[in-house]
């Protein structure tokens, strides 16, 4: 028996209209929205970051810090590419959403990920994730940051042993909820995905534990590969799955190695991650 | 074969038993997480192959062609309708909940189970109840069930 809603909810046409009322009292701040380029490569990648870390800190009620991070902050951008922005806040409640109400309406149309943490979240998943804290310590710019405490917590030394292994456990978790095949039916091209995001954090972990911390996306298979002879037909088979994920991101992807629909392929790339998890 | 896998809804479940486990942390459960972001991966999937216009992702050109699917539809196919108006929503928030790894998002995920689940899941089982295999019922079935679950398990984190 179907029951009334309970819960209040948005529809497509009142998420509409939430935007078109945000950009309405916005438009006082429309002569900002010019100085925002369109970020076609990474110099103009860079400056929207940082003019976006000073539009956040302009909220200090909010805002307390400001980093980049990810495929920007490194220069391996593509045309595709996310801008990473880690913001430190000042309470749990505060998240993207909220963020992003805060910044001219031009720049919530461009590929901004915004990921929010609390001062405490933070060291907490720095403790916990060692391929966040390696992407920090190693790759981190920060752009804006109130008294120097985004800082402080990212140069903290920590356990990166301990991290990994609290990631790894982590992964093997996330994977087995991927593991239940029928509940695909017969499309695997999300489980490949995430396959393949789950198992490079793996392998940014697994290095980490090995206290390998150079490399970049490109190599971090093969680097891994490398000093753990063992797993490299697993890892050699996770690394192609890369184009499935990017095909998920929307991101020009190279041909699929193979097809969407594939069931032993799927099920022999989720057993060589779980491998990996457990080696 | 149905049109969704029965067993993606024990994904709900589980992110249901997270949410009555752990009421006031539960956005940082990564496997929970990871559960909710696979059953909503995997349900628009099937659901827009049903459609014959299988989906890739859940990005921006994703949600225009799926704007463009709904327009096409006659308004007699409001459930259809309807639920691909609640994956257009999903695309709009995807980023915030998608389950990223590192990403710990309150509000997000607090707007996410108490405003669009519920409503997704109810929408769901609207379409279902409109197919006619016995295969379909089943899910039909299974897809009700769980949303009483969920129901009652999201109660007390809503305000």
């Amino acid at each position: 028996m179907r029951k009334p809603r309970i819960l209040a909810r948005r529809t497509s046409r009142e998420l509409s209209m939430q935007v078109v009322s945000r950009s309405t009292k916005r438009n006082s701040a429309e002569d900002r929205t010019r100085r925002y380029p369109a970020a076609v490569e990474t110099s103009a990648r860079l400056e929207l970051a940082q003019l976006i870390a000073d539009e956040l800190i302009s909220h200090p009620e909010a805002v307390v810090g400001v980093a980049l991070f990810g495929s920007v902050a490194r220069h391996e951008d593509s045309d595709a590419s996310d801008i990473d922005l880690l913001v430190l806040v000042g309470r749990p409640a505060i998240g993207a959403r909220t963020l992003r109400t805060f910044l001219p309406s031009n720049v919530s149309t461009q590929r901004v990920s915004l990921a929010c943490y609390t001062e405490s979240m933070l060291r907490e998943g720095m403790r916990t994730h060692a391929s966040l804290a390696l992407h920090l310590k190693l790759e981190a710019a920060i752009l804006a940051d109130t008294g120097g405490r985004l800082s402080t917590i990212i140069h903290t030394p920590i356990d990166l042993h301990q991290a990994a292994d609290a990631e790894i456990a982590a992964l093997r978790s996330s994977l087995e909820r991927l593991r239940e095949l029928r509940q695909y039916n017969g499309d695997y091209l999300f489980l490949l995905s995430r396959v393949y995001r789950i198992s490079r954090s793996l392998v940014y972990a697994f290095l980490a534990r090995l206290d390998i911390a150079e490399f970049d996306t490109a190599t971090a298979f093969a680097v891994l590969s490398e000093h753990r002879q063992e797993l490299a037909p697993y890892l050699q088979a996770l690394e192609r799955l890369r184009p499935f994920s990017d095909l998920t991101s929307e991101v020009p992807s190279s041909e699929l190695p193979f097809s969407r629909e594939a069931h032993g392929a799927a099920a022999y790339a989720l057993q060589a991650a779980l491998k990996l998890a457990t080696a | 074969m149905s049109s969704i896998a029965v067993e993606l809804f024990d994904r709900v479940d589980e992110f249901a038993e997270c949410l009555t486990a752990n009421p006031k942390d539960f956005w940082k459960d990564k496997a929970s997480n990871e559960s909710i972001a696979v059953f909503c991966e995997n349900f628009f999937g099937q659901f827009f192959a049903t459609l014959g216009a299988p989906i890739a992702g859940f990005g921006v050109k994703a949600k225009e062609a799926a704007v463009r699917k709904r327009l096409s539809l006659p308004e007699s196919a409001a459930p259809t309708r309807q639920l691909i108006a609640e994956y257009e929503d999903l695309c709009e928030i995807w980023d915030d909940i998608k389950g990223a790894r590192y990403v710990e998002d309150r509000e997000a995920m607090q707007d996410f189970a108490c405003t669009y689940l519920s409503a997704l899941l109810e929408d769901a089982a609207g379409w279902l109840a409109t197919l006619s295999s016995p295969d379909d019922k089943l899910v039909l079935a299974r897809a009700e069930q769980c949303w009483d679950k969920y129901q009652e398990a999201v109660k007390p984190i809503c305000p």
